[in-house]
C-alpha cells in the first residue's frame, strides 16, 4: 500500500487513472517474479518470501516518502517510473548473479544472511521508485481513487502473470515483457507536450527492459559455470535445471539436487532397506523421485506394480532425455504407472492400498516438502497402506556423528512417525533411512543380507559388506542414543517444526550467528515467544489508549500498525496453509496473491462508495477479522478445498483495502506529519512478515499464530471501542 | 592469535559414559543431561573442559606460547585458542582440551579409510575428537571437525579403554579419522602406544598438515598413514581448504622415508582439481618423490556440507585420472567410492592378475600369497597380517 500524500482524503475519485494502473500493475507483476526468483535461486525455502515481501514493502514506504518529500528533488512522477524501469533489470541480473557476487561455487549452500541480504537490495532498484511514482502521480489527483486504482492494475498485473506470464515464458522474458507494457503504456499516455518530452525515454525504457530475457539463459549458465547447463525449466513446483560434465547429469530442483547420475546410493538404499523388510514387494507407490532412480532400483526387487506420482510433469519431461538409459527403460517398465498428481491428492483419493509407500522427495527445506513429513501426512499415508505395509523416506543426516541440531532433526522425523506407526526404524548413514510400519521391521545385517541374496538383488555398492559395515550395532546405537537425548517435537501440517530444524541444521554449517540465535529460539516454548510477539503491540495500543484518556487529539497509528500487520500476517500465514494443504504455491503464487489484490481493490472501492467514517465502519471490519482469524485458528478453513481456500484471498485483501481507506478517513495524519498512519501499517507488515516467516512461523505453528493475530485484533476492537479520538468520528 | 577467544555463545558439553555391553557390543555411548546454555542466556557459567598440557610448543615472554605442532604455528596469549580451536593457553601452559574426549566412535572396515593394502577385509576401531587445521568446504564430517570441544558431544575414553574397546570389538587396528588426527595428537600418540603393547595396529588418516619433527616421532608408533591430498595447486589449499600444500607434501615424504606404510588418497571434485595438468604433475610428484610403490586413490567426491549441491564426480573423470597416474609409472592406482568398479582391484604390477578383487567393502577374492602375487611372485607391498 503506497503512501497517501496528505491531501483530503475524503476526495475519492473512481475516474480511471492510468498511471496508478500502470504502478500497480508493475508492482504486482514485478513482485511476483521476484518472489519467484528467490524461491528458484534460494532453494524453494518459503522463509524468502517472507523476506521479499517484507523489503519490498520496506523499499516501497521509502520510496513513497522520498516522492512526497524533498530527497528526490522536481523529479517527476515519469521520471520515477523511467527510473523504476531502469531499476527492474538490475534487480533481476543482482539476484541472478547473487552465487557469483558472494563468491560461492555452483551448488555452494548459502546461510540466511545472504538471502536476507539479496531480499533487502533486489527489491530496491524497482519498488523504491515505483514507491515515488506513486506518490507523485497521486499527489495531482485524488488518492483514494489513486489507491484504487493502484489495486486495480496490480490485479490485473497478477491475473496477466498467473494466465500467461509464469506458465508461457521464461522468467526473463515475462520480465521484459512486464517492463516492456509499463513503458509503452506509459508513451500512450497523458497530455500531449508530455508524451512528446518523455517518448524516446519510453522507448529506451522499454528497450533496456529487454534485457532480462537476453540475460535470462546465460545467468544461469554463469551460476553453472565451468558445469554446462543443458537444461532450465520454470514448472509449477520450481525451477527444473541440469547440468553435465563427462556426460553425467545432475538434476536441480530450486537449486536442491534431486538426482546425480553419477551417484544412485540414495535410491539405492531407499529401495533396499525398505524392500527387504517383506518377502514380495507387492503394490509399491513412488512419492517423488521415481523418475530420479528409484523406480530402477525398486524394480530390482520385482515388485508387482509401481505407481509413480508426480505433480510437475512437463519438469520431468524435460528432463528425461537426460537420464541413463537403465532410468529411462525403467520408467517404460509395464509395471510402472504414472500419475500426474499431487502426492497427498493421491492418496487421498486412492481406492487401492500399497505394501510399500517410498518417499523419495529432498529434506524438508520448505513447507512444500514439509507436507510429506508431517504427523497428518503419516498418518494419511498408514491408512493407504495393508497391515504390514511400510513406509520409508531418507533424511540427511552424518555417517560418523550426530550432534545435538541434527540429533533432534532425526529425532523429529522419528517422534512424527510414531504418532502414525507403532514401529520405527532408522538405518544410520549420511542419508539416514526411515522405516515405520504396523508390522514388524528389521535392520539386523544378517537377516537383511540373507534376504538380499535369496532375492539375488546384491548389488556391487548394497551387499552384505555393506550391510555389516553400515548397520553395526555400534553405529546404531550412537544413532539411537543420540536421538534420544533429544528433544523431539512432532512435525505437523500446522507446525512445521522440521522445516524449522532443517533450516536450524542449514545454518549450523555456516556457522554464522543466525544459527545461534535460531537455536536460541527453538529452545523457547512457543507461548513465550507468541507473548513476546504481542505484549509490544498491546504496550503501544495502552499507551495511545492513556494518551486519549488524558485528552490528546492526536490521531493515533495503533489501528494501522495492526492492520499492516494483520494483512501481511494473513497473507503470509494463507500462503503458507494452502501450500500445507494443496501444494504447488509456486506456480499458483501469482493466482492467489491477484486475488488478494482484486479484493483490495474492491475493499477500497467499498470505502469510496458507501460512508466509510462511521465508526461502525471501522468497528464492524475490524470484528470482522477477529472472526476470520478465528475461523482460521480453528482450523476451519481446511475442509474449504483448494478453490475455497483460494477465496480467503480476496475476502482478505478486502478487508484490508476496506479498513486502510476507512482508518485513513477516520485518522487524517495532522498537518505536517503526512503519512503517519501508512508508516505504521508499513512497519507493522514489514516486521510481521519477518518476524514470521524467520521464526514464529514454523515454531509457534499456523493455528496459535491465527489465534495470535485473533487475539491482536481483539484487543484492537477493544482499543477502538474505547479510544475517545473514534467517538467523535 | 585472538581470533579464538573462548567463545561460549552456545555450549553444549555433554559428559558421555560408556556403558559396557550395550545392545550385545559391549560399547555403546550414553548421553548424560548436562546441557548448558552459556552466558547471558541463562546466567549460568560455561564448564571448562578437562586438559592435558600440549607437546611441541614453546613458551614465550609475556605468558604467549608457540604452537610447534602443525604448520600453521600458532602464537597464543593467555586463555587464547589455536586456529583449530581444541588448544588453549592457560597462563602460558598449553594444553589439549581433547585428549581422551572421543566424540565418534565406531567400527569401520578398513577399506573405507581408505587402506587398501592394510589388513583386508578386517575392521578398525575408528575414533575421533572435535577440531582441525583445516578448514575444508566439502569436509564429510564437519559436524566434529569445525567444532570446539564444547560444542560436541563426547565421551571419556582414555588410550588404554581405546585399545582394550577394540580387542572387544574384533578390530585387530584403531584407526584415527574423521576430523584431523594431528590436533589430538597427544591422545593418538598415546593411545597408539597402547594398541601396540596389546599386538593392535595403528593406522591415521590425516590431511598431513603437520610438522616434521612430531610426524617422526607419530612414525615411530603407528603402523600406516593414508594423506588426503586435497589437490595439487597451492591456490586450491588457500581457497577451499585454508591451508597449504608444500608442507603436506613434505609429510608424504617423510613418512615414506620412515618406513610406516603410506596410502595417498585425492579427492577428485569436480571442476574444482580434476585437471589432466594438475593430475599428471602429481603422479609425476609421486613417482619421483616417493616411488611408484605407494598406492593412491582418486576417490569420488560426494557433495558435502558447503558443496552439497556440487555434482559428484562422473566416473569418466576418476578413469582418466587412473590413467594418467597409471602412465607416468605409478602402480596401485585406485578408483575410490565407486563400487564395483574395476579400479577397486588391486593387480599385480607385473602380470596384471587382479590380486584383491573389491567390491565396495566386500572383498571378493584376496589371492595374495604370503604378501605376494600368486601368479608371478611379485612382491605386493603392504601390511597384510
Ligand atoms: S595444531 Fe596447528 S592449528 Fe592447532 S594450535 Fe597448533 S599450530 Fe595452531
Amino acid at each position: 500500500m503506497p503512501e497517501l500524500p496528505n491531501a483530503d482524503p475524503r476526495l475519492v475519485g473512481l475516474k480511471l487513472q492510468p498511471a496508478a494502473l500502470r504502478l500497480g500493475f508493475l508492482a504486482a507483476a514485478w513482485q511476483i517474479f521476484l518472489l519467484r526468483e528467490f524461491a528458484a535461486q534460494f532453494y524453494g525455502s518459503e522463509i524468502s518470501f517472507g523476506f521479499v515481501l517484507a523489503f519490498w514493502l520496506l523499499w516501497g514506504g521509502l520510496g513513497s516518502r522520498a516522492g512526497n518529500g524533498r530527497l528526490l528533488g522536481r523529479a517527476t512522477a515519469e521520471g520515477c517510473l523511467f527510473a523504476a524501469l531502469i531499476g527492474a533489470p538490475f534487480g533481476f541480473a543482482l539476484l541472478r548473479l547473487s552465487g557469483p557476487a558472494l563468491g560461492l561455487l555452483p551448488g555452494e549452500v548459502t546461510g540466511f544472511g545472504p538471502i536476507l541480504l539479496f531480499a533487502a537490495v533486489s527489491a530496491g532498484p524497482m519498488n523504491f521508485f515505483l514507491g515515488a511514482a506513486f506518490a507523485r502521480t497521486a499527489a495531482h489527483r485524488r488518492p483514494a481513487g489513486a489507491y484504487l486504482w493502484e489495486s486495480a492494475g496490480a490485479a490485473a498485473g497478477a491475473a496477466l502473470s498467473y494466465g500467461f506470464l509464469v506458465p508461457a515464458l521464461p522468467a526473463g522474458a515475462a520480465l521484459a515483457v512486464i517492463g516492456v507494457v509499463g513503458a509503452a503504456s506509459s508513451r500512450l499516455d497523458g497530455p500531449a507536450a508530455r508524451r512528446r518530452a518523455w517518448a524516446w525515454a519510453w522507448v529506451g525504457a522499454a528497450a533496456w527492459s529487454l534485457l532480462p530475457a537476453f540475460l535470462d539463459a546465460p545467468s544461469q549458465a554463469v551460476r553453472w559455470r565451468p558445469f554446462e547447463l543443458v537444461l532450465t525449466k520454470d514448472g509449477p513446483s520450481g525451477r527444473m535445471q541440469a547440468v553435465r560434465r563427462a556426460d553425467e547429469v545432475t538434476v536441480y530442483e530450486n537449486g536442491l539436487k534431486t538426482f546425480a547420475a553419477a551417484d544412485r546410493s540414495e535410491s539405492v538404499e531407499s529401495a533396499g532397506f525398505a524392500l527387504l523388510q517383506r518377502p514380495r514387494a507387492g503394490r509399491v507407490l513412488l512419492l517423488g523421485g521415481g523418475w530420479a532412480g528409484l523406480a530402477a532400483e525398486v524394480l530390482r526387487y520385482d515388485p508387482e506394480a509401481v505407481d509413480i506420482v508426480e505433480s510437475d510433469y512437463a519438469a520431468v519431461k524435460a528432463v528425461l532425455p537426460f537420464l541413463p538409459p537403465r532410468d529411462r527403460a525403467a520408467l517404460a517398465d509395464p509395471r510402472v504407472h504414472w500419475t500426474i498428481a499431487d502426492g497427498r491428492r493421491h492418496l487421498e483419493r486412492a481406492s487401492r492400498r500399497y505394501d510399500f509407500i517410498l518417499i523419495g522427495l529432498p529434506d524438508p527445506a520448505t513447507a512444500q516438502l514439509n507436507r510429506f513429513y508431517s504427523a497428518e501426512f503419516f498418518r494419511l499415508a498408514a491408512s493407504r497402506l495393508d497391515p504390514g505395509g511400510v513406509l520409508s523416506f531418507r533424511a540427511g543426516a552424518a555417517e560418523n556423528y550426530i550432534g545435538p541440531v541434527l540429533a533432534r532433526y532425526l529425532a523429529t522425523h522419528e517422534a512424527t512417525l510414531r504418532t502414525a506407526f507403532p514401529i520405527v526404524e532408522i538405518a544410520p548413514g549420511a542419508s539416514a533411512v526411515f522405516l515405520a510400519s504396523r508390522g514388524p521391521l528389521t535392520l539386523d545385517p544378517d537377516r537383511l543380507a540373507g534376504e538380499l541374496e535369496r532375492r539375488d538383488a546384491a548389488t556391487a555398492s548394497f551387499n552384505r559388506a555393506f550391510l555389516q559395515a553400515r548397520l553395526h550395532p555400534l553405529r546404531r546405537e550412537s544413532l539411537r542414543t543420540a536421538l534420544s537425548a533429544a528433544g523431539a517435537a512432532i512435525n505437523s501440517d500446522d507446525r512445521p517444526i522440521s522445516y524449522f530444524y532443517h533450516a536450524l541444521l542449514w545454518s549450523a554449517q555456516k556457522k554464522g550467528p543466525d544459527a545461534a540465535w535460531l537455536d536460541r529460539l527453538a529452545s523457547i516454548r512457543p507461548s513465550v515467544l507468541l507473548a513476546a510477539a504481542i505484549l509490544p503491540l498491546l504496550l503501544i495500543m495502552g499507551a495511545s489508549l492513556l494518551r486519549s484518556r488524558r485528552g490528546s487529539r492526536m490521531p493515533p497509528s495503533y489501528p494501522f500498525l495492526v492492520l499492516g500487520l494483520t494483512t501481511m500476517a494473513a497473507e503470509l500465514l494463507l500462503m503458507i496453509r494452502y501450500q500445507t494443504l494443496h501444494g504447488g504455491l509456486y506456480g499458483r503464487v501469482a493466482l492467489l496473491l491477484g486475488l488478494f489484490m482484486a479484493g483490495t481493490t474492491a475493499g477500497a472501492w467499498l470505502a469510496a462508495r458507501i460512508k466509510a467514517e462511521t465508526p461502525a465502519a471501522i468497528l464492524v471490519p475490524s470484528a470482522v477479522s477477529f472472526l476470520l482469524l478465528g475461523f482460521s485458528a480453528l482450523g476451519w478453513d481446511k475442509g474449504l478445498g483448494a478453490a475455497g481456500f483460494a477465496c480467503l484471498f480476496p475476502v482478505w485483501g478486502c478487508w484490508g483495502g476496506f479498513l486502510f481507506a476507512a482508518l485513513s478517513r477516520a485518522c487524517p495524519a495532522p498537518e505536517g506529519l503526512s503519512g503517519r498512519g501508512y508508516a505504521a501499517d508499513l512497519l507493522g507488515a514489514f516486521a510481521g512478515s519477518l518476524v514470521l516467516s524467520a521464526v514464529l512461523l514454523p515454531l509457534a505453528g499456523l493455528d496459535r499464530l491465527f489465534a495470535a493475530l485473533a487475539a491482536i485484533n481483539l484487543a484492537l476492537l477493544g482499543a477502538l471501542a474505547l479510544d475517545r479520538r473514534f467517538r467523535g468520528v | 592469535m585472538t581470533s579464538f577467544r573462548a567463545q561460549a555463545n552456545l555450549v553444549r558439553m555433554r559428559r558421555r559414559s560408556f556403558l559396557g555391553g550395550a545392545a550385545g557390543v559391549g560399547l555403546a555411548l550414553g548421553t548424560g543431561a548436562g546441557k548448558l546454555l552459556a552466558g547471558a542466556w541463562t546466567g549460568g557459567e560455561s564448564p571448562s573442559p578437562p586438559r592435558t598440557e600440549a607437546r611441541y610448543y614453546k613458551k614465550l615472554p609475556g605468558r604467549e606460547v608457540l604452537c610447534g605442532l602443525c604448520p600453521r604455528a600458532c602464537l597464543v596469549a593467555d586463555k587464547e585458542r589455536g586456529f583449530c580451536g581444541v588448544r588453549q593457553n592457560i597462563g602460558g601452559t598449553y594444553y589439549s582440551l581433547v585428549y581422551g574426549k572421543v566424540c565418534a566412535l565406531n567400527v569401520d572396515p578398513i577399506e573405507k579409510k581408505p587402506f587398501f593394502h592394510v589388513l583386508p577385509k578386517t575392521d578398525a576401531l575408528s575414533l575421533a575428537t572435535a577440531g582441525c587445521n583445516f578448514h575444508c568446504k566439502f569436509c564429510q564430517n564437519w559436524e566434529i571437525s569445525q567444532s570446539r570441544p564444547e560444542q560436541v558431544e563426547a565421551t571419556d575414553l582414555s588410550p588404554r579403554a581405546a585399545a582394550e574397546a577394540a580387542l572387544r570389538h574384533g578390530c585387530p587396528s584403531i584407526a584415527f579419522t574423521y576430523s584431523e588426527p594431528t590436533v589430538f595428537y597427544e591422545y593418538m600418540s598415546d593411545t597408539a602406544a597402547e594398541a601396540r603393547k596389546r599386538g593392535l595396529k595403528s593406522v591415521v588418516v590425516s590431511n598431513g598438515h603437520i610438522n616434521p619433527e612430531p610426524l617422526r616421532a607419530l612414525t615411530e608408533k603407528v603402523d600406516a598413514i593414508k594423506i588426503d591430498l586435497k589437490a595439487f595447486r597451492p591456490e586450491f589449499y588457500r581457497t577451499y581448504v585454508r591451508g597449504e600444500l608444500d608442507p603436506v607434501l613434505e609429510s608424504i615424504r617423510i613418512v615414506r622415508q620412515s618406513g610406516v606404510w603410506l596410502e595417498i588418497v585425492y579427492l577428485v571434485i569436480p571442476t574444482l582439481n580434476d585437471g589432466e595438468a594438475e593430475i599428471r604433475d602429481m603422479s609425476r610428484w609421486m613417482a619421483g618423490e616417493i616411488g611408484p610403490d605407494v598406492p593412491v586413490h582418486f576417490s569420488r567426491f560426494q557433495p558435502m556440507y558447503l558443496l552439497k549441491n556440487l555434482p559428484p564426480t562422473p566416473v569418466a573423470t576418476l578413469e582418466a585420472a587412473r590413467r594418467t597416474a597409471l602412465a607416468e609409472g605409478l602402480r596401485y592406482v585406485y578408483v575410490g567410492n565407486v563400487p564395483g568398479h574395476e579400479g577397486e582391484n588391486t593387480y599385480c604390477p607385473k602380470c596384471r592378475t587382479a590380486v584383491i578383487e573389491r567390491s565396495g567393502f566386500e572383498i571378493r577374492a584376496n589371492r595374495l600369497k604370503g604378501g605376494a602375487c600368486p601368479n608371478c611372485r611379485t612382491p605386493i607391498p603392504g601390511l597384510w597380517a
